[in-house]
């Protein structure tokens, strides 16, 4: 039996009165990636946000229901304590323009204090920039600033980031949206070989079908912040219970 | 033919011919844009040119010395030194710059972070009140209020401490004096540094500020990491307000003490080059290279002013390029 690495209760979230997420049920095992599927607007996104508490710094805003990561009930623990234990990945790259790549991957660590001295901080950070398929091409240039990378290298640069965090859950925004197809595909890849090689689970927010089925272990459908249909990612692809998942998969919706 | 010259030169009537009604009205705006260039190239060159003959009189000793002796009685007993205004001027702005800076980023994080809208929106009003109020009014608030105050509460208590000390080494006499002019600066500048912070601030894209917390940082280090990627304008920030401290004049004069004075005692009276221009001028008329010598001042702040502009724009500049 697997352990759980996310479960939400009776999720839901209102922001000003405006009701974005509904009674959502997901039950995720460790080392799984969850793909998070459904059209825009429909709180893939605030699903995420629900889940490391960023919505925390969104004003009026109520989550009800229940959080709980690897064990941790995000909602009753401290917020800077469920953000370290779930790294973000967003849709636009974001590397701190005013630190050089290597900061950039080094300060998750400086900040939570997970390394006791600079080789150890050397180690973490060749360690996440291998992990996110990154290690080789920016192994000559660690000082230079990130807008030097492409744009995909800068995406895999913020992978690398959230994984210095040694996260439990890594929550990913649609990263590859911005990205060109070769970039993308060396993401997924990443993705893939972490869950099978490290203790991590991945949530993973994503527009299109095809790259939910491709990756994932498990598929959610939202749809105007319902979860129209959750479970194994094979058995969605092959017989969606739903007639809305059905229309979805087949690009209807 | 020349007007067609001066056309060539500006990029966007330079691409389309204009219909001739639109030239017309291009024509006829061009002086009076060109009237505001043509004013500041005049003032300088009338600075530089009536100070000409003192800086041709007294040459370096302007700068280096600190004896400002006006005399009818002849010209081998005039003496003048800007030495004492110019280190106080120095002095006050960068105190006031100084004292500033974390103030203004205290509101600034105050504001835009823990403020519940309402009282940001009363918070913005009154700073933008505090930037448009007549200076003289902090002036003689300062003569009234603060210099008794800090005299008593602040001056004396660290004179008696630390004499020896050499910045608190000297016993504050009326209270006016070099730390008195820096802290109405201080709080004159406060407003104009504070806008300049919380622009930048709030230009910081969402997504760095999610990027942030995402990695963990508590508030502390959320504004910390905030700050640094607004680095450049900070810095901007800083030196605009030296500008503007550097260049006050009547706040400054009613609370500096108006003496010439170089000492390391930030209690000690002192002078600025703008409140001596302001104090001197009226009589500078009577007496031999004096107004010339005064005009000097001018040239120095002129200078200083263009420095501290000209660095700090182009900060903000980089600035604003860095979020689009």
């Amino acid at each position: 039996m697997r352990k759980v690495a996310l479960l939400t209760e009776n999720l839901g979230v209102k922001i000003g009165g405006k009701e974005i997420l509904r009674n959502l049920n997901i039950e995720l095992p460790e080392r799984r990636i969850l793909a998070v599927m459904g059209p825009s607007g429909s709180g893939k996104s605030t699903l995420l946000r629900a889940v490391n508490r960023l919505l925390d710094t969104v004003p009026s805003c109520e989550v009800s229901g229940r959080v709980v990561i690897h064990g941790v009930d995000a909602y009753s623990s401290d917020p800077y304590k469920v953000r370290r234990l779930t790294g973000m990945v967003f849709q636009v790259p974001n590397p701190f323009p005013n630190m050089s790549i290597y900061d950039n991957v080094a300060i998750g660590p400086k900040l939570n204090g997970l390394v006791k001295d600079r080789r150890e901080l050397d180690d973490l950070v060749r360690w996440a920039l291998e992990r996110a398929m990154l290690w080789d091409e920016v192994r000559e240039r660690l000082k230079d600033p990130p807008h030097k990378l492409s744009g995909g290298q800068q995406q895999r640069l913020c992978l690398a980031r959230a994984l210095a965090l040694r996260p439990k859950l890594l929550l990913l925004d649609e990263p590859t949206a911005n990205v060109d197809p070769i970039n993308a595909a060396k993401i997924e890849e990443a993705l893939r070989s972490l869950v099978e090689t490290q203790e991590i689970s991945i949530i993973f927010v994503t527009h299109t079908p095809h790259q939910a089925m491709r990756i994932s272990d498990y598929v959610a459908f939202l749809y105007m912040g319902e979860l129209v249909e959750f479970g194994l990612t094979q058995e969605i692809a092959l017989n969606p219970k739903h007639e809305l998942t059905r229309r979805f998969l087949k690009g209807e919706v | 033919m020349r007007i067609v010259r001066v056309m060539a030169l500006i990029p966007s009537i330079r691409g389309s011919l204009l219909p001739r009604y639109d030239k017309g009205f291009f024509l006829s705006l061009l002086p009076f844009a060109s009237i505001i260039f043509a004013i500041f190239l005049a003032l300088a060159c009338i600075v530089a040119s009536v100070s000409q003959q003192s800086i041709s009189k007294f040459g370096v000793r302007l700068l280096t010395e600190s004896v400002w002796r006006p005399s009818e009685a002849g010209e081998e007993f005039v003496s003048y030194g800007l030495l004492a205004p110019l280190y106080g001027t120095l002095v006050t702005s960068v105190t006031a710059a100084a004292m500033a800076l974390p103030l203004s980023l205290s509101t600034v994080y105050f504001m835009e972070e823990l403020a519940p809208p309402k009282l940001r929106e009363l918070f913005s009003t009154l700073i933008d009140l505090m930037a448009g109020l007549p200076t003289v009014l902090y002036g003689l608030w300062g003569v009234e209020v603060m210099i008794p105050f800090l005299r008593d509460n602040l001056m004396a208590p660290l004179h008696e401490l630390l004499p020896w000390v050499p910045l608190f080494s000297c016993e504050p006499l009326s209270g006016a004096s070099l730390l008195s002019a820096g802290m109405v600066l201080a709080i004159m500048i406060i407003p104009f540094m504070h806008s300049l912070i919380r622009d930048a601030y709030g230009s910081v894209p969402m997504t760095y500020r999610e990027a942030i917390l995402s990695l963990g940082a508590n508030r502390y280090e959320y504004f910390k990491m905030m700050l640094s990627l607004i680095k450049p304008a900070i810095i901007a920030s800083l030196l605009l307000g030296l500008g503007r401290a550097s260049s006050e004049t009547v706040a400054v004069a009613l609370v500096v003490g108006n003496s010439f004075n170089v000492s390391p005692c930030i209690f000690s009276p002192g002078y600025t080059i703008p409140s001596l221009i302001a104090n001197q001028f009226s009589e500078s008329n009577f007496y031999p290279y004096m107004q010339s010598a005064l005009y000097a001042g001018g040239l120095v702040l002129l200078i200083l002013g263009v420095v501290f502009s000209t660095t700090g724009l182009i900060m903000m500049r980089k600035a604003r390029e860095m979020y689009g």
